[in-house]
This record gives structure tokens, sequence and C-alpha cells, in this order.
């Protein structure tokens, strides 16, 4: 890496939606005016509020049967495969691109909301990248609706830093009866088209997906491939204050836009248009405008959720797309079915019909999702200075929690329990004791904020919450929430799908109530990419601390909820990073990512240069720990296979790793330890190192 | 209770009977950490007392329709008095002729 | 002005008020935040711009004060209103110092009052009126939360049922706001109120506060349990008074406070019995005349068997009838007030007005 930081251009784009297949056929329709909205046909809306959605064409006359004792959520999602809408698009944008690298330097990052039938999210991912031969990290993002905006800012991420040359970012989702059923019974739906900032209030949901190819500019123009954008910074931010509610001082979105300018090194006035969220509640309009007016005074401003609806999971990358459309031929996307302005909404969101002539070289794409995530992704046009790399900062460990049917513990006492063979019921936790108050969390918050709440009491002091950001990962959906809105729709039927259950129904849910529990308001992101996804999670949050300067600190973690399988456990484990000047009792000495089955390639990047380690803990098979054996002095704390930590989930594991790591640097019984997590999507190692004294 | 009119033992006794039944209901909707006699009978159900929100407000009427069999005309705990437990006991014993 | 037409303009208006009966306390230093957990029925780790609604006990569980805790900077304010009528800081600062001592930490305690004013809105519009001090963001201000403005520190929390707002205000700034309040508020019809009419509006919508306690003798030694305030006591939690609050708890109460109105007036102490078999059941809390609802109204202290909304019962010996009931009587004005929507001066109009109104705004 040079002194300064790489431009990454998009040199392929590819969607799927309610307008139809392929970027022709959006931009046909952006002219033309047209919106994708009709009345569902694949599911009966009689008991719901809305009977419109912005379904795929490509699924015409599929229809989702109902759920029966013999048919699961996962069977009668079955006729709407999620991986197939996503490879549509995911194909238009790779051959598009026309790009050609090596397989295990091809990255993907895929971001969605509920998934494969609210249950498969990796999978998914994995399929995805199969069919285009995509062997690098493999990174699946839940954060409901940001996931695929975080995706594209991560995507750029894992450019700079070399762990890539080539990402395929975006995300997919489908309209499936539970969400319409969901959001219906959030009282959120509009009975007519949605129309963002004006009326009548409400959104109207969709389906779609949408994929970029992203690459180094230098790559780019090395094989003469012109770019449709720019992707310049990201930021992350969460709101902290409610499932559904966007923080009423959108101080939320205020944070995800001042990270976005800040990491691209631009100000605020330099921004020519702003993709907006824009739902069309009612709530989000007013908030996300005061907060777009606050921290950028008057962009141009539109949102195209009027044309393809809430996508949910695909929605940042599909409107990007359709911003991209317009930019190619010197246009902003117009906001469909404006007539006036609601109340603190802009008078002049580019009403209109069709596209509307304006130059742009700076714009920001914001994302603002249930549960509090936000999501902004920078993007320009032409030259554009590229920042200068900050100085890397020094990364410690200042405390871990982990709770489940170990109890309650944290460094101190970690070693005594994890190690030993022991079998119980899992404990809960006295969240009053840690300061915290317990109501309206659920099973799976209350894990997940548990460990958060001793890990950070672990460390002292509690840090400025503006600036602790949270990064999790689930593999699942909350359990008991979605048996709990299962349930609701089982005995009283679709008019009475529980709201409350139904909202605290995505992966990123626990996060969020996580983020309001504890005020952690910083950079938030939620994985789900498989048994690693709980080391990715402290990789990145150890990356984000490293290089960028708009947190403090990052608790990162996993948690896991009972879901019924054998040798199932619950819990969850987190440890705080913190950006330190001065060194700590441990440091994050390195760290890698690479594609499934190449932990040694992981290894080596977190090794850096290092020739030996007084200990290793490894999550793989038999000859993944092998060959990674090498590395690991003979005298020391030797090899700590996986297996031998009792009592922990898939989310967890690698994040409980760590904390055993960490704990014996603490306890003076290694100098230096090794965690690689070589099952899952992605292979993940961190090195961990005793600070000098 | 021999030192109390029927008619009042009466009510009393379905009071409690009633109360128990709406304290456990929000007991469950809010994940309620304690007993359900730690609720008290006149503590607000929104912004203050209980600190239900929008999304819980629903759960209530849910509730009360298909854990009680209780029917209420409307779809606004606000606007249908639903603002304490109280309140809520008050919904469910002149639902059944109680009150 | 007559504490009747006080309440009246809190009720349809706003109130300004200087509630000097509020100490506002500061506390700073390494060992603040566990302090605070130590005396605070409720966790007092709250997230910057929030405030904790919570009760400050004796060791015997009684209540002393009824508190709020926000966190301003590196520093925590307590601000509380104690047992007695003059109220003030001496008296919390006093109570502090002591369970300082006796749990060993490294604080620093002080009155403000030598920085700090407090001054207080209340009413359906009282939100209009700080709006115009401090500007639009108020009006996304969710209750139990606070900003800064300039110095201003403004907090949503209020107990008549209304918007209330308490401001802190530098002392040297004061009388300046102040005079700024009252010139926003009088094309409002704001009017200047006393601690009485807060304390009858208090009382009206069954908002705690310590007037509760000040006049009976066997109120000082009334818990949260008997109170109804256990939704502000984290029953797993040690604070003072914790031990004794759980044995009461495991023992179970004996009373409970119950609302109750009545056609004429009624003292406190005064005995409360079951009518027809002329059986003791309690006796009067408090109770004041309430100009909203046109009668009598008040908490008393009643049997647990008997504390129950819906009871007639009557004074012993006056026999002055009088019946429980489910509160709060008081339909608040606030509830149907959306601050982004309505204002004073178009408070009489329907929704359709209303959208005509807006049409104009847009267009000129």
């Amino acid at each position: 890496m040079g002194a300064s930081q790489h431009a990454v251009f998009v040199t392929g784009v590819g969607a799927a939606s309610a307008l139809g297949t392929g970027i022709d056929a959006h931009r046909a329709a952006l002219w033309a005016g047209r919106d994708g909205f009709r009345p569902i046909e694949r599911f009966d809306t009689t008991a719901m509020s809305a009977h419109l959605g912005a379904t795929w064409p490509g699924w015409d006359g599929r229809t989702q049967p109902a759920i029966n004792r013999e048919r699961d959520l996962a069977a009668t999602s079955a006729p709407f495969p999620l991986h197939e809408l996503a490879l549509v698009a995911a194909r238009e944008a790779w051959s598009s691109a026309g790009v050609v690298c090596d397989p295990k330097r091809a990255a993907l990052v895929f971001g969605t909301c509920y998934g494969q039938g609210f249950k498969e999210f990796s999978p998914v991912a994995d399929r995805i990248a199969a069919s285009l031969d995509l062997a690098g990290a493999r990174i699946t993002i839940s954060t409901a609706c940001s996931s695929s905006t975080n995706a594209i800012g991560l995507a750029r991420d894992l450019l700079q830093h070399d762990y890539a040359d080539v990402v395929v970012a975006g995300g997919a989702d489908t309209l499936l009866r539970e969400a319409q059923a969901g959001f219906s019974a959030l009282g959120v739906l509009s009975a007519e088209p949605c129309a963002p900032f004006s009326d009548p209030p409400g959104t109207t949901l969709g389906e779609g997906a949408g994929f970029l190819v992203l690459e180094r500019a230098a790559d780019a123009a090395r094989r003469g491939a012109t770019p449709w954008a720019t992707i310049c910074g990201y930021g992350l931010s969460a709101d902290g204050f409610h499932e559904t509610t966007p923080d009423p001082a959108g101080s939320g979105v205020s944070r995800a836009i001042r990270g976005a300018l800040s990491d691209a090194g631009w100000l605020a006035g330099d921004i020519d248009y702003v993709s907006a969220h824009a739902t069309g509640t009612a709530n989000n309009d007013r908030i996300e405008w005061s907060a777009i007016q606050r921290e950028l005074g008057a962009p141009a401003v539109s949102g195209t959720k009027g044309h393809i609806g809430h996508t949910q999971g695909a929605a940042g990358v599909l409107e990007l797309i359709l911003a991209l459309v317009c930019h190619r031929e010197g246009c902003v996307p117009p906001t469909l079915h404006f007539r006036g302005a609601r109340s603190g909404c802009p008078c002049d969101p580019i009403a209109g019909a069709e596209p509307r002539p304006l130059a742009v070289s700076r714009a920001l794409k914001l994302s603002a999702a249930f549960g509090g995530a936000n999501a902004v992704v920078a993007y320009g046009f032409g030259t554009l200075p590229t920042r200068a790399s900050p100085p890397r900062s020094r990364v410690i460990v200042t405390g871990a929690g982990v709770v489940g049917s170990v109890g309650a513990l944290r460094l101190s006492n970690v070693l005594e329990v994890m190690e030993k063979r022991s079998v119980g019921p899992s404990q809960e936790v006295d969240l009053h004791g840690l300061g915290v108050e317990p109501r309206k969390l659920d099973r799976s918050a209350r894990w997940l904020t548990a460990a958060a709440a001793l890990a950070l009491s672990d460390g002292g002091r509690r840090e400025d919450m503006d600036r602790t950001g949270l990064f999790v990962a689930g593999a699942q959906m909350p359990a008991e929430s979605a048996q709990r809105c299962a349930g609701s729709i089982q005995t009283r039927g679709i008019a009475g799908t529980s709201a409350s259950a139904f909202a605290r129904m995505s992966v990123n849910a626990p996060a969020g109530a996580c983020s309001q529990a504890l005020g952690l308001l910083g950079p938030t992101s939620t994985l789900s990419s498989g048994e690693s996804s709980g080391l990715l999670a402290l990789v990145l949050a150890a990356e984000w601390l490293a290089f960028r300067d708009d947190a403090d600190a990052i608790v990162a973690g996993g948690v896991d909820e009972l879901s019924g399988l054998p040798d199932d456990a619950e819990g969850a484990a987190c440890l705080v990073l913190k950006r330190s000047r001065e060194t700590g009792p441990i440091v994050v000495a390195g760290w890698g990512i690479a594609g499934r089955h190449r932990a040694l390639e992981a290894a080596e990047r977190a090794m850096a240069g290092r020739s030996v380690v007084e200990g290793l803990i490894v999550d793989g098979d038999a000859p993944a720990v092998a060959a990674l054996k090498k590395w690991t002095a003979t005298e020391g704390l030797g090899v700590i296979e996986a297996s031998r930590l009792w009592g922990v989930g898939e989310s967890t594991r690698s994040s409980v790793m760590a904390v055993v790591a960490a704990a014996h640097i603490a306890a003076g019984h290694a100098q230096s330890v090794l965690v690689v997590a070589a099952r899952g999507a992605s292979s993940v190692a961190i090195v961990l190192e005793r600070g000098p004294r | 209770m021999s030192d109390v009119p029927d008619d009042v033992a009466l009510y009393l006794e379905r009071r409690e009977r009633a109360l128990g039944e709406a304290r456990r209901l929000l007991a469950s909707i809010i994940n309620f950490v304690g007993e359900p006699a730690d609720i008290d009978p006149d503590a607000g159900l929104f912004g203050t007392g209980l600190g239900l929100d929008s999304l819980d407000a629903v759960e209530v009427l849910v509730g009360l329709e298909i854990d009680l069999g209780i029917k209420l005309q409307g779809d606004d705990p606000m606007r249908l008095g639903l603002r304490s437990v109280n309140g809520v006991v008050d919904a469910i014993m002149r639902a059944r002729g109680e009150l | 002005m007559s504490v009747a037409a006080q309440v009246a303009a809190l009720r349809s208006s706003a109130g300004l008020s200087r509630p000097t009966h509020i100490a506002v306390v500061r506390v700073d230093g390494p060992d603040a935040l566990d302090f605070l957990q130590v005396v605070s029925t409720q966790s007092p780790y709250v997230r910057e711009g929030r405030v904790r609604h919570t009760l400050l006990l004796r060791e015997d569980a009684s209540v002393f004060a009824d508190a709020f805790i926000v966190k301003v900077e590196e520093a925590f304010l307590v601000i509380a209103e104690g047992p007695s009528e003059q109220g003030g800081e001496q008296e919390i600062v006093a109570w502090l110092e002591t369970s300082r001592e006796r749990a060993n930490k490294q604080v620093t305690i002080h009155g403000t009052q030598a920085d700090w004013v407090a001054l207080g809105v209340d009413g359906p519009y009282a939100w209009e009126v700080v709006v115009g001090l401090l500007g639009p963001v108020v009006l996304g201000l969710p209750y139990l939360s606070l900003l800064r403005r300039e110095d201003i520190l403004c907090m949503r929390a209020g107990k008549t049922g209304e918007y209330g707002y308490l401001l802190l205000v530098p002392r040297a700034s004061a009388a300046g706001v102040e005079a700024k309040l009252v010139e926003i508020g009088a094309p409002l019809d704001v009017m200047s109120v006393t601690r009485e009419a807060l304390d009858v509006c208090a009382l009206e919508s069954w908002h705690f506060s310590m007037r509760t306690l000040r006049d009976a003798g066997f109120a000082s030694r009334l818990t949260p349990i008997e109170l109804q305030l256990q939704w502000r006591v984290a029953y797993t939690r040690d604070f003072v008074g914790a031990e004794a609050l759980r044995a009461r708890r495991t023992e179970g109460p004996k009373a409970r406070v119950t609302c109750f109105t009545a056609e004429g007036p009624i003292a406190t102490g005064e005995r409360i019995q079951l009518p027809s078999m002329g059986l003791h059941v309690g006796e009067v809390l408090a109770a004041c005349d309430s100009p909203t609802l046109g009668h009598t109204v008040g908490s008393a202290l009643l049997d647990l068997r008997f504390a129950h909304p819906h009871l007639t019962l009557s004074t012993a010996p006056g026999g002055l009838s009088l019946r429980t009931c489910t509160a709060s009587l008081v339909d608040s004005r606030s509830l149907h007030v959306d601050p982004h929507k309505h204002s004073y001066a178009t408070r009489g109009m329907g929704p359709a007005e209303l959208e005509l109104l807006a049409k104009e705004r847009a267009i000129s």
C-alpha cells in the first residue's frame, strides 16, 4: 500500500427488480417514468393493510404456498429461491465488467435482510460465489435495509487493504407473505404506491437484486475498463433508539453521513446529490431530511423507492444503481408520486416523472435500517483526489465477556471454565447488576447485551458512546422472536401477526437492541457468514480502528440462540477493541481474511512476517490444523483446538477462541497467540500479542 | 370476609383475578424480569411506568383478544383508555360485565 | 392569579414556573457512577442525552427524594425533590454526603444554585414556548431526554400529565431567559404558575410527587411498594434501602395508595371506612380541589384488600362519600397535541382546516 489510498472503481453493474431484468430495462423504465407496483398475486393479501408490491416479473405466475403442518417457512419460500434472483443481477454485473482474475483474489460481499426463507444467509452467498467462481473472502452482511449499502463500503475496504483484486458487492431479497404481513402489522405500509416525502405516507415492499463489480482504479485502468463511478468512502452508525423508529433527532444518520464524508476526505458542501433512503413513512422521511439538512445544507435529494419499492436488503445497491444509470447521462433520478411535501420533508425532491439533468461529481447513498443500523456510501465521478492513508493506529483488547452455559465470564476467569469438559444448561445473567434494563430484550438480545456489558465493564470506564461501535456475528434470526411471530400467525392468522415479534425478527435485531441498551452509537454491522463470523467481526473491528478515526472502541463478538439442533449451544461472547496511542497488555498485532479453505493464506497475513507464535487456537479440519502447526513454538501454549471449548455455538465459537487467546496472554501463559477460524465462508486469522511493559 | 357486603366481596375477588391476568399479559409482552405482582396496578403503560411503545401497544390488544378472549372495538389502545394497568383491568372486567 | 386559573393555564396552554423546591446537585469524581449506583433505586447508568427517573430511599426503604439523574459531560446531575416543603439543595446535599461517607466513595457533591436557576415550562403547548427559545430541535426531544443549547440545559420531564420541560439556565442570564419566555408565551396565553398549581396538576394526573408525603405523619414510612413506584425499582440491584424493600416485598405489603374523588373538601389524615359496615380501611394521604374536574381529587392509603378502583367509601366520622378510581382522571390535552402538526394558534381547527392552512403556507 502506498502513501495514499487506492481509488476504487465500479466496473460492472447488474440489476433485477420490479422494473425488469437488466440495466437496459431499468434505464428504459426510468426514462418512461414507470414504477414497478402491481397488486400482489403470489399470496393472499386480504388480511393485510396493503395489496401492492414491487415484485420481479421473472417470477410472475409463481405462488407462495401457505404454512401448514407439513410445510414450514423454508418450504413455502422454495418457489422464490433468493440465489436465482441474485444470480441474474450478479451475472450481468460480472460479465459487463469483463474482468479476468485469479479466483482466489475475487471476493463477494453480499447483503440480505431475510435471506432464503428467513433462515439461510451465508449459503445463498456460497451459491452466488460458486456460480461466478469467486474463491476469495465471502462475507454476508445482514443489517436489514442497509445491508447492501454496508456491503459496498466493506467491499471497498477489502480492495483498499489488498484482501482481493476484484469484489462483487451487492444484495438481494424476496417479497414473501410473512414480510408483507409483518410490515403490515407494523402499520408502515401504504395502500397506494409508495410516495417518498409525500402523501399518503407509508412504504411499499419490493424485491430485487443488485450487484456491483469493484476493483482498484489502477487495475481497471490497466485493462482499459471504464468506470461507472468511484466509491470513495463510507460511514456506519447505530441509532440505538428503537427497533423500528429512527432516533428522532436524526443523530444516527448524521453520524453515518459524517463518517462517510471523513472517509472520503470530503466536506459537507462538496455533496451535489443524495440518494435518500426515503421509505415514504412519516418518521423516516422527516428525520432523514432533517439530518441531511443539518449535515449537508441543501443538496439535491431524491428517493427511488417510488420506482422499485422498498427492496429491503437490496435497497442500497439497487437505488445506487438507479442513480448511476442516471448519472451516466448527466442526470439524477426523480422522486415519483410526489404531490407536495409532507411536513418536515423537502419541497422539491426532484419531483417529476423523468430523470432531471444535473451535474454530479460527488454524491451519497444513504440507508437507514430497522434496528437503527445506518450506512452511507460516498461515490463520485471524474478525477477525485484520493485521501492520504491515515497512519495506522495500534489496536488493543481491553476486555471480554462470555455468557451462556458457561455462566458469566470475563478475561480473569474464562480459562478456569472454558477448557474443562462440563455440561450444564445456560445460565441467565443478571442484567440489572450490569446496569442494563432487561425489559423488552428478547433472548438473543439479552445474551448479546450481557456479553457486551461484561466486556465493557472488564475494561474499566465506559467510552464515549458516539465513538464506540458494535460488530456482531449471528447465524440466525433470534429464535424466540421468530417463534413468537410464527406462533402469532398460527393462532391469530395473518391479521394477528405480532408486530413487536416481527420487529425483532432480523439477524441484526440483537445488535440493535444491544446498541440501545448500552448506548453503543458508533459504527455497527452484523455478519452472517458461517462459523468464522465471530472472528471476522473482530478482524473488521480491528481494521476499522486501525485505519479510521471515527471510532475509538468497537465491541466485537457473536451471539447464538438455541434452535433445536443437536449439539446446539447458546450464549454470546464479546471483546472490546480500542484504538490506543499507548500500548496495552493485549495488542492485536495482525489479522487476515481469505477464501474458504485458505486458512494458511489468512494466517500468513496475520503473522505479518512473524516466524513463530507461542500458541495456536484453531477451528478447522485436521489438514488445516496440521499445516498451521508449523508456526507454533514447541514450548509454550501449544495448540488448542476449538472442540475443547465446550458450550459454544456457531457464531460464538470463534469469538470465544479470541477471548481464550486474550486470557492466556493476560495470564502470562504466552507472549503471542495465533487464532484461526478455518471453517466458514471465509478463513479468518488474528494474532494477539502481549504488549511491551 | 363477613365484615364486607357480598357485592363488594364479589367485586374485589373478580378484580384481583383480572388484575392477575393483566399483570401476566403485560409481563410477557415486555419480557418482564420479576414477579407479575411487582407490577403496580396504577403503573402507566406508555411513556412513563412500564415503558411500552407503539409496537407493544398492538400486542396488548392482540393479547387481550387471544389470551383472554376479550375483543375491544378499535385499534388504538390510547384511544381506548388503556393507559395504565388498571385501565387494562377495567377493560377486562367491563367486557365480562363485571364492572 | 388564583390556583384555579393557573391550573387552567397549565391544562390549556402553558405555565412558567421557578421551581425553587427542586435541587440540582452536581456529583463528580472517579467514583461518581459507582456512588450513584448505591443511592439510586434504578441504575443511573444513562446514555448521554437520556434522563433516568429514579428514587432515593432511606435505609428503611421509605422514600427520601424523587430524582432525575442525567450525565452532562463528565459529571452527573441529581435533580431532586426532597421531603420538606421548602425543599432546597441543603437537605439533598446533606443526605448525599452522609451516603457518600457510608459508602466510602471518592466523589464531590455540590449544590449548583449559585450557578444555575431552574425554570419550568409545563402545558399542552409548553413545547411551543421552548421551541421559541431554543429552536425546532426541541420538537424531536423524547420524554426523559435532554439537550444542550448554548448554555441552557433543557430536559423534557414534567409531572403534570402535560408536556413539561425543565430548563437549567446560568444564573447570570436567568432573568433574561425568563423575560424571553414570558414574551414568547404572551400570544399563547401563558401564565406564571406556583408550586401549588403544579402539585394540583400532579395529583390530578396521578404523577407521584413528594407533596403527597408531606402532610401525613405516616407517609414518611411509605416505601415504593405502597406508593406504587416499583416500576422505578430494580429488585436485583443493591442500593440504600434495597434490603428493607426486598424484605417488605417478601412479607407482602399491607396497604397501597389509591386514587379517589369526592364531592367536598377532605383533609389529610382523615380516616376512611367502608360505609355500610363502618369498617376502617385506610387514611387520606393527600387531597385537593381539582379545578379541572370540578371536585376533590386525592390519594388514599388503603388496606391492600380494598386498594382498588370503583369502590364507594366514606370518611369517618364525617360521612363524606368518596369513590376510588382508575387514575388518571384527567384526559390531558397534551395527548391530543402533536408538535409536528399543531400549534396554539390553530388549536381549534379540525384536520381539514389544518390541511388547508398547511397548503396555503406551502404556497406562500
